[in-house]
């Protein structure tokens, strides 16, 4: 008996699907295609989605769909045939979200870093403590225009009287907007309230009430109000999308925003390694960007929508390895924004996108490191703690003309510490594996298991206080299965390629100096490292944190076109 | 391979979203023929709000609540109105600051509804109701000539189209209440001068790429038909505008929305003639269309396709793209990526 399972990926520009079976005995990606989506009024993305599968229907002799959006799911799940298909969506505006707590640390901030995970925008937040006045409120909410509004504080049996005042001007809000326009509401707090709100808040499937987010003093738990965010998510783009409420009918459908299903991936892998270190995603798509962190079973993550604004203006020019003016970066980022496919052509240009992407980057885990006390991040000195594998996706690292282009986006972005790995997601297929894994978990399994993803490098980081020049490392590698090594200097500042070879890890002995950390778990402390064959191979950033750059900017730009030619395969 | 409009369409449909920011009434009905001006829908909402809170101001027992309470929800009051009353040898009131309503009394708390404020969202264009989103407002659709821009700070106006070739003090007076086109880049300094001088609305070539802070002090529609820096208008779209120079036009300056394929638009109404096709025609061939280049160093300038070489370039850069070749104005020929470059007519 064959199950095959389909997955679709539905972002702003692109739509894309994949098919997998398990007609060998373990799960394989059977084919994926991509098609853009449609940007016709009227023509929705059923069109994109039906154009994907009339594809995949071509490439494989198989019938996967009746009629445009309409699958053949088979419900016996003893026949061999499709058995579910997996729809993840990153599309449309940001929603609009009202956050109101009892508190600024208890309530306000975990109720930020629930909400950033996803695509929203917070319009307005109501501090319970700071804001007493019930009408003062009740003038705020019915003046702010927004899309969900959570409701969160106290622990459960704790103090009452202001949440009870705020759920009665919900309740007053619900009846002024009307059911057409009622907004989602999510309530995850005292719990004592909880029937109480569902009493007096009538807005039926637009009323989520989710455990509470402090269930006792001192100890955060985000996941029942995660799952009540996800419905309001789901809910608000099907009224946005009616495309979506037409596919979510079909028996034997999952649907999921993307940026949930992809961390799904990521904490299955952190879960199931024996390494230790947390797992970092990192998806930048031409007009936003997500980045995921699983680290001890926590998992943080933070979504932006691009912006041009003078500090990025700013950096781009100063990280760019071409000589270029301040009123020609403006110009390409204002202009990138108007034109999201528009493809770098000189190599000023190229620079310039490099500089952007790398950027996004760091802002993305800038404000996570500010949303959340676990994640240490500085842009100039990186990251703090150890994350392996780092995993890169989505349409801009996709686009980029080669792995090394890729690699210094992600390594100059993150500025990871210790021993990594960079992982490349090719195929895009991180969501589409979270998706299906409420299906069946082993498909997630396998297909990761088989090598889907693409190495980019094994990198060791240097973390010295010695001056540029000095020697910071030196490494003993193993050629011809041990017979023979080669010994390799790495100096302070320098930027190193070790290659390794199709079908063959490296091993390699790393014997820093004494005050040198190469993440094996104190300064001067070495070790062996096998490292696994990949595009680069092994690479070893001694380029210090922050970077020993000439003060010049030409000497700064010729150092950045150094590093990048080093990597030169 | 091309899903590009072009930018300049001498029957393009107009779809102009007018939506109040909260919802309301819509007081219109679709296929409802609008004037600028008109009233699509409106949201009638409380002036404010008070909440008393009867039990703690009037430190009473939950039992004593229902006889102090002199009003039901839903009740009308005049200012002055006794809303709660505390019996006793000094009795104590809550009377109505203002006329209003009881609009809900929970938990020992009475809510009134004090005033009345009207928010309406006006059409700026005329044209048909094509579409009505319940609660918030319609989409106004009108058919004309329409040149796209590249990006608008999301306002729009209506007034004769005026070219000025140089902003100074004689030039400045012809302005008040028209749309004024300026060639090159425009800058802040200039921008505000026209403000200043009451034009309704701007329509620039393109906008220094280093103002955006400034370009926020501009409270009148503005839009930019190639984006940022600097270069001059193509002949094309030069002589549409020297066409409509004189001619009341609308300027839709809404944000564009590259995602959703909205951009902003010089918009003259009037129908051509034409019959609507009940089907979409075929995508003519991109070969022989006049384009316009995005990026350096033709950016703003235009050329014609000659050729579109079936395998995939690599670029000076680097990036791998199905190119288009590109003959320009002073007859060389270039390679330009598909994706870097606009259709300027169908």
């Amino acid at each position: 008996m064959t199950s095959r399972y389909l997955s679709i990926d539905i972002s702003s520009r692109l739509t894309r699907a994949w098919l997998f079976d398990n007609k060998s005995g373990s799960y394989r990606l059977i084919e994926h295609v991509q098609a853009p989506v449609q940007k016709d009024p009227g023509q929705g993305f059923t069109a994109a989605i039906d154009q994907v599968t009339r594809q995949l229907e071509a490439k494989t002799g198989l019938n996967l769909s009746s009629r445009p959006g309409r699958f053949q799911i088979e419900t016996d799940q003893h026949a061999s045939d499709l058995k579910g298909v997996g729809v993840t969506f990153a599309i449309g505006k940001p929603i609009r979200v009202v956050l109101v707590g009892l508190s600024e640390k208890f309530s306000l901030e975990p109720l930020r870093r629930l909400v950033r995970f996803f695509n929203t925008e917070i319009v307005l937040e109501i501090n319970l403590q700071n804001e007493p006045n019930v009408s003062a409120q009740l003038e705020k909410l019915t003046n702010t225009a927004f899309d969900l509004l959570i409701l969160a504080g106290g622990i459960n049996n704790g103090p009452e009287k202001a949440l009870r005042a705020m759920i009665s001007n919900l309740r007053l809000l619900v009846q002024l907007r009307g059911a057409a326009n009622r907004p989602q509401i999510v309530y995850a707090g005292n719990q004592t309230l909880a029937d109480y709100v569902k009493m007096e808040v009538d807005a039926g499937d637009d009323l989520h009430i989710a455990g509470n987010i402090q269930p006792e003093s001192g100890r955060e738990d985000l996941s029942y109000a995660s799952k009540a965010l996800l419905n309001a998510i789901g809910r608000l783009r099907s009224k946005q999308f009616p495309e979506l409420e037409q596919l979510s009918q079909q028996p034997g459908m999952n649907l999921l925003p993307a940026e949930f299903a992809r961390a799904r991936i990521g904490q299955w892998l952190e879960q199931t390694q024996t390494n230790g270190k947390g797992v970092l995603q990192i998806h930048l798509e031409a007009g936003s960007g997500h980045a995921i962190a699983i680290q001890d079973g926590k998992r943080m993550g933070i979504w932006q929508n691009s912006c041009v604004d003078d500090e990025i203006i700013t950096q781009v020019q100063a990280q760019s390895d071409q000589p270029v003016d301040r009123a020609t970066v403006a110009a390409y980022l204002h202009n990138r924004e108007l034109h999201p496919g528009f493809v770098p052509a000189t190599i000023e240009e190229m620079s310039m996108e490099l500089a952007w992407d790398c950027l996004r980057v760091q802002r993305l885990l800038r404000e996570m490191a500010s949303l959340y006390e676990d994640f240490s991040y500085d842009p100039n000195l990186g990251l703090v703690d150890n994350f392996e594998p780092v995993l890169l996706s989505g349409e801009s690292f996709e686009r980029l003309p080669t792995v090394r282009h890729s690699f210094m986006v992600a390594q100059n972005g993150i500025l990871p510490h210790g021993i990594t790995t960079l992982v490349g997601d090719d195929r895009q297929l991180v969501a589409a594996l979270g998706a299906l894994a409420d299906f069946d978990p082993l498909l997630a399994a396998q297909i990761v298991d088989s090598d889907v993803f693409t190495g980019l490098a094994t990198v060791v980081n240097v973390d010295s206080p010695l001056d540029a020049g000095s020697r910071v490392l030196e490494l003993e590698v193993d050629v011809d299965y041990g017979e023979r090594r080669e010994h390799y200097q790495v100096y302070q500042a320098e930027l190193k390629r070790i290659e390794t070879v199709p079908g063959q890890s490296l091993r390699v002995y790393l014997a820093p100096e004494a005050d040198s950390d190469v993440g094996m778990g104190m300064r001067g402390l070495g070790g062996w490292l096998n490292a696994s064959p990949s595009s680069l191979g092994l690479v070893v950033d001694a380029r210090g944190r922050p970077y020993f750059l000439p003060v010049d900017d030409p000497g700064a730009q010729t150092a950045r076109r150094e590093w990048m030619w080093n990597l030169q395969t | 391979m091309m899903t590009k409009k072009a930018l300049i369409q001498t029957d393009h449909l107009l779809s102009l979203p007018v939506e109040l920011p909260v919802p309301g009434q819509v007081r219109v009905h679709l296929g409802q023929s609008v004037e600028p001006g008109d009233v699509i829908a409106e949201a009638i909402l409380p002036a404010r709000f008070q909440v008393f809170d009867v039990i703690n101001q009037f430190r009473i027992k939950d039992n004593e609540l229902d006889s102090c309470i002199k009003r039901l929800a839903g009740e009308q009051v005049q200012r002055g109105d006794v809303v709660a009353k505390k019996p006793g040898l000094i009795s104590r009131l809550f009377r109505a600051p203002d006329d209003g309503k009881v609009v809900a009394i929970r938990d020992g708390r009475l809510t009134l509804a004090l005033g009345e404020r009207t928010i309406q969202a006006m059409t700026p264009i005329a044209g048909t109701v094509g579409e009505v989103n319940p609660g918030l407002g319609a989409v106004i659709v009108s058919r004309g000539l329409s040149l796209q821009g590249g990006w608008g700070n999301g306002l729009t106006a209506i007034g004769k189209l005026l070219i000025l070739n140089k902003v100074n003090e004689v030039s400045l007076a012809e302005t008040k209440e028209a749309i004024v086109f300026l060639d090159g880049m425009a800058s802040v300094a200039d921008l505000i001068a026209l403000q200043n001088a009451g034009a309704a609305g701007i329509l620039a070539t393109a906008l220094d790429p280093l103002s955006l802070a400034g370009l926020k002090e501009i409270k009148l529609a503005l839009m930019s038909l190639v984006g940022f820096g600097d270069t001059l208008l193509d002949s094309l779209s030069r002589a549409v505008i020297e066409e409509l120079q004189g001619s009341q036009v609308y300027l839709v300056a809404r944000t564009a929305d590259p995602y959703a394929n909205l951009r902003p638009e010089l918009f003259q109404p009037g129908e051509n003639g034409q019959t609507v096709e009940l089907f979409p025609e075929p995508e003519p061939s991109l070969i022989g269309r006049t384009v316009r280049l995005l990026g350096q160093p033709y950016f703003g300038t235009i050329g014609k396709i000659v050729g579109i070489p079936p395998e995939i370039d690599r670029l000076a850069s680097g990036m791998e793209s199905h190119v288009t070749m590109v003959e320009r104005e002073d007859e060389t020929v270039i390679r330009v990526p598909l994706e870097n470059l606009e259709i300027l007519t169908t």
